[in-house]
Parts: C-alpha cells; structure tokens; sequence
C-alpha cells in the first residue's frame, strides 16, 4: 500500500507541476531553480512558501548560487516527492555550526540538516557542499544517489541514507557523529570520511564498500554491521577504534589498515579476510591487528609478518 | 560575401533547419510541449513514441508522462544516439504492490520507458525511468550502449534490457516486475565475433521479481561482469549468468531462488570466475559449472540450501569455515 500511495502521491505531483505554466524559477533547462532570494523571499517551487525549508516535489531542481540558514534547528531544504534530482552546481547549503577537532566537538546543535527527505525516496543529489547543520548534513531515504558532495562540520552524521543507495565520491569531514551512514543492501565507492565523531562510514546487511578512504574518525574507518558486506580494497587509518569492523558473512580483502586504535580488524568469526596489510599504532595500548576466530584466507600482512593475527 | 558572413548564414540555416529544440549548445532538447508537437526528428509523429530517428545529442528539459499502456515514452530508430535525461524522469501508469517474488504490477502493456533495436552506440543517462507498463529500458540487441546513473524504479516488465558491449554503472534499479538487468547478445557479426563482451558496476539491483541480472547469448562467447555492485532481495536468482562472466566485489543477499547461477544451462561450456564476493541469506549460495567456473576469496554462508559445481581455486569461506563444497 505504501507504494502505491507513493506513486500516486508523486504522480499527483508532477502532473501539477507538468500542467503549471513556467515560472520565473525554471531554468533553461527546465529545471527548477533553487537560491537565496527566492528561497527567503518568495519561494523557490509553485508549492513553496518564502522562507526555510525550501520544499521540492518532483523532478529535476538546481541551485543558482549558496544557501545559508542561521538557525541550528532549520532545514534548508526537505524532500517532498518522489524521484527528485538535485543538483547543487558546485553550490554550498550552509548551517550556523562548526565543529573543532579533536572529537569533533560542535556547535551549536539542533534538528535541522542540510537536505532532507521526508515521505519519499529515489532522490539524487549531486555536486556540491553541506555545512553546518545542527543535525545531519543530508538525511536520504531509500533508494537514492548522493555523488560528489562534501558534507562538513555538520552537528550529527554527515550523510545518513536508507536502503539501496549509491554513495559515490562523497567526502565527510569533521561530522558530529558518523562520516557516512547508510542503510542494507548499498554501495558506497570512492568516497572519503575524515575525522568524524563517530564511524568513518557504516552500513547495514549486503551494503557493499570499495575503494573507500577512512581517517581519524572517532570509531571504526568502516563498519559493515548485520551480515553479508563486501569490504574490499579500502584505506583505514588513525581511527580511535577499529579499522574496518565487519559482522558473519563478510568478505574483507585488499585493504590498509594501519595506526588504528584498536584492533585493525575487528571481524566476527564467519568473516573473511585476505590480502590486507595490517599495522597496529606504535603509541595506542591495546591496538592489533586481527580479532581471533575469524577466517583468514591468506596473503595478509599483519605487522610485518605474515602470520595473522 | 565574405567567408565570415558565409559560415554564418551556414550556421543559422543550419539551426533554423534544426528547430526551436535545438538548444546554444547544439543539444536537441526534448519536452512534453515539444513531444505532443512531434517533428523533434525527422518522422516524429505527435504525440508518444518520441522519435529519435537521427544520430545526436539529446536532452530531457522537462518530464515525460505517458498515459497510455501501449505507448512508449522515447523510440530510438538510429545509431549513435546520446539521450541525457538530464536529471528528469520518465513516468507511466503502472502501479506496483510487494517487492521480490510478491511483487505486483499493472496494468501491463506494450509500452516502455525507452525503446531500441538492433541499433549501435546508444547512450542513456542521468534520470528516472518509472512505471511503464512494459520495462523500463529495452535495448534489444543494442550494441555498445552505455547506461549510466538512471534508476528504473516500479517498472511492469523488466527494467534494463541490452545487447553486447554494453556499460552500466550507477544504476539503481528497484521493484521492476521482470529481471532487472536482462542481456541477450546474439550478433555473430565478424566485427563483434567472438566477443561481446559488458560490465555491471556500482549499482544497486534490488526486489524486482525476476533476477536481479540474467545474461544469454545465442551466438559467440560473450562475457558479463559485474563489479562492486548489491543484488538483493530479487524474487529468482540474484545473478544468472549463461554466458561467460563473473561476480567480483559484489553483495548478493537475500534472493529467493539462489544468488549466483553462473555456466548452469548455458548454450555452450561457459567460463567464469567469482572472487571476493559475499553470497549471504539466499536459497542457496551458488550453482556453477562443475569444471569451468573458479571461485576464491568469497564468503557463502547463511543460504538456506547448499552451494554446488565450481573449482575452488583458493581459499573461500563457506558457512564460516574453509572447507567449500
């Protein structure tokens, strides 16, 4: 049912906007223009009222220059509809937080973010900066695409997505709380998470991460939690906990994992592991470099020698 | 006249030939208004099917609505065609209940999202493609296309449909009532012969009813990859390939009947490898050729039933040990 009332709730949607003469807010290219002037004074699409947040239905919306809010407790702009493709043209959505490493330690929170999705999914959001934000930079639901954005300084995760997304390219830094957070069943490649309060990146049963940067985050660089992950060919490093955390079922092969505070790899005992390079911190108590129990399936480097852990 | 005022009365006869769709950057731009008008190219009716029947550039500037079940969004009747649907989406009227193996569409029909034959160097990117009645992209027998950033979403049929040579990546294909990727390459031409070779990578392949994706081929030895990618939750086999292939780097989770079939009732003895790949919470974890398909360095635990065929050709762990079957 859910479904359903989805897509006539999205259908409903564009039919209005299809049907609604073009306005001075659609672009040469059709789409929908988002900035600051309309976004305060006037609205930015034929449903929108003049102020934050900025609420968007259907169909393809670009900002035309940076937004900014002043209230740690206001969104800038929430997702209303269905299949919405955001471009934010190299643009910045900024908040009134900072957050200071060590930790990050920011301020001041609240319960507004970046971007946000509420009642809906398959959005796409591409190129640009989320910064600031009481809560979480860009809160996604399932299904969707967030490539080639940098989320900041924002008071709780950087990028938190629901089920089957594909997170491309993304950088997280200095986030309150976790770099990257996603839902089962995802991918997430070439993205790179810096010095967040919390996780690197986590994702739920089947998610998938490649290729993927991890540095002094405040837990674990990369955590595949629930069962079934596919950690492969990652960076870790500098992270207060583990490496790479990994749950049953996961394969993790190919990655570095050095100067991490615990261990380098925290595996449960029905994962796998093969061809990594593994170096606890020299300074950390505590820190090594394999959990026990776990499979390992060979050509590893732990610690400069090949017998692991 | 000098040469100057000859290129220029050139270039403007050439944009007034074009049309108004024709935008500054020399992309022919597709809209509802510029559908229902038709003559985007030569032997465009109006109304849907838009027409596509010139190489070019193309581009989406507004969304695409098709009321009709037997009527597709966009047919492309030539080669070399780049569609960018320029972050807008194609929409029909199917409407869909469940997911995987309960999922229901209608109505159904004739009518998809995009359609092609048998043509060459198409392109597809940058949008939606949703609730069409018939698939969401069928690119039969299309060779070298590449389809890149586009989510098929409550599609009736199966969401993607290509021919040989083919890229995907950044898909995110989700609730379609057919397979979601489905490749049929069948051109023994001596310009593709004996490789037909595609790939499958970063993308999502989720509860659609059929496999999440199904390779075939009926002439040649052509392989299917796929690369860095989740199959859940599909209601048959996560991956089943009958042409030469591999799963590297992929989560397939959760499919109802099986996670990888890959040689198993292929035309001809096909090859393949699987490495690094978790295969968890299926009916089984996979079924391969007894002697042509290598596996290493994979996690197969959790499946209900046991795996079967394949040569282990390095260590994998199956249902947390290393001893595979």
């Amino acid at each position: 049912m859910y479904a359903r009332a989805l897509q006539a709730m999205f259908r409903a949607a564009i039919l209005a906007a299809v049907a609604t003469a073009p306005a001075p807010t659609h672009a040469g290219d059709g789409a929908i223009e988002i900035n600051q002037t309309c976004a305060v004074m006037t609205g930015c699409d034929d449903a929108d009222s003049p102020g934050f947040p900025v609420t968007i239905y259907a169909g393809r919306h670009v900002l035309t220059s940076d937004l900014a809010t002043s209230d740690p407790s206001q969104t800038a702009i929430q997702v209303n509809g269905a299949l919405v493709w955001l471009d934010l043209q190299g643009f910045t959505i900024s908040g009134p937080t900072s957050c200071t490493s060590p930790g990050p330690a920011c301020s001041p929170t609240g319960s507004g973010s970046g971007i946000v999705t509420v009642s809906s999914g398959y959005t796409t959001i591409v190129n640009g900066t989320v910064r600031g934000f009481g809560s979480d930079g860009i809160a996604v639901n399932n299904n969707c695409r967030v490539q080639g954005v940098l989320v900041t300084e924002n008071g709780r995760h950087g990028l938190a997505t629901g089920l089957g997304c594909v997170v491309r390219g993304v950088r997280a830094v200095r986030n309150g709380s976790n770099g990257i957070v996603t839902g089962a069943n995802g991918v997430l490649a070439h993205n790179l998470a810096d010095g967040n309060g919390a996780a690197g990146m986590r994702g739920e049963q089947g998610s998938v991460f490649v290729d993927n940067t991890s540095d002094g985050n405040g837990a674990e660089g990369i955590g595949g939690y629930v069962g079934g992950n596919v950690v492969n060919d990652n960076h870790a490093r500098g992270n207060a906990l583990y490496g790479i955390r990994a749950s049953a079922g996961a394969i993790v092969e190919g990655n570095t994992v050095a100067d991490n505070g615990a261990l380098g790899l925290f595996l449960n005992g029905q994962a796998g592991y093969g061809f990594n390079v593994i170096r606890p911190s020299a300074t950390v108590p505590g820190s090594t470099t394999v959990s026990a129990g776990a499979q390992n399936l060979g050509d590893n480097l732990c610690n400069g020698v090949t017998t692991c852990p | 006249m000098s040469l100057n005022r000859v290129a220029l009365a050139s270039i403007a006869a050439c944009l007034l030939a074009a049309g108004p769709g024709l935008a500054a950057d020399g992309v022919i731009e597709i809209n509802e208004t510029r559908a229902k008008a038709g003559g985007i190219t030569p032997g465009d009716a109006p109304g849907y099917p838009v027409t596509l029947s010139q190489p070019g550039s193309y581009r989406l500037t507004g969304s695409l609505i098709v009321t009709t079940a037997s009527l597709s969004a966009i047919e492309i009747t030539s080669d070399d065609v780049s569609l960018d649907l320029n972050g807008f989406p194609l929409v029909g009227i199917a409407g869909c209940n469940g997911e995987g193996a309960t999922l229901v569409c209608t109505p159904t029909g004739a009518g998809v999202g995009i359609f092609a034959h048998a043509r060459e160097g198409i392109s597809v990117r940058n949008g939606f493609v949703y609730a069409f009645p018939g698939g969401g992209a069928i690119l039969s027998q299309v060779e070298g296309c590449t389809v890149e950033d586009v989510s098929f979403l409550f599609n009736a049929g199966r969401a993607l449909q290509v021919g040989g040579s083919c890229t995907l990546s950044g898909l995110v294909i989700d609730r379609n009532a057919g397979e979601g990727v489905f490749v049929l390459t069948n051109d023994p031409s001596p310009a593709d012969s004996p490789s037909d070779d595609a790939v499958l990578r970063e993308s999502v392949l989720s509860r659609n009813r059929g496999e999440g994706v199904f390779t075939t081929s009926s002439a040649g030895r052509d392989r299917f990859q796929i690369e860095r990618s989740a199959i859940s939750g599909n209601g048959r086999t996560g991956a089943d390939l009958r042409t030469e292939g591999g799963l590297r780097d992929s989560a397939v989770f959760g499919n109802a009947q099986g996670g990888i079939r890959l040689g198993v009732n292929s035309q001809d003895p096909d090859s393949g490898m699987l490495r690094g790949n978790a295969v968890r919470s299926n009916l089984y974890g996979f079924a391969l050729d007894p002697a042509q398909v290598g596996y290493t360095h994979n996690n197969v635990g959790g499946n209900t039933n046991a795996s079967s065929g394949g040569v282990q050709i390095g260590p994998n762990v199956c249902e947390g040990d290393l001893i595979c079957p």
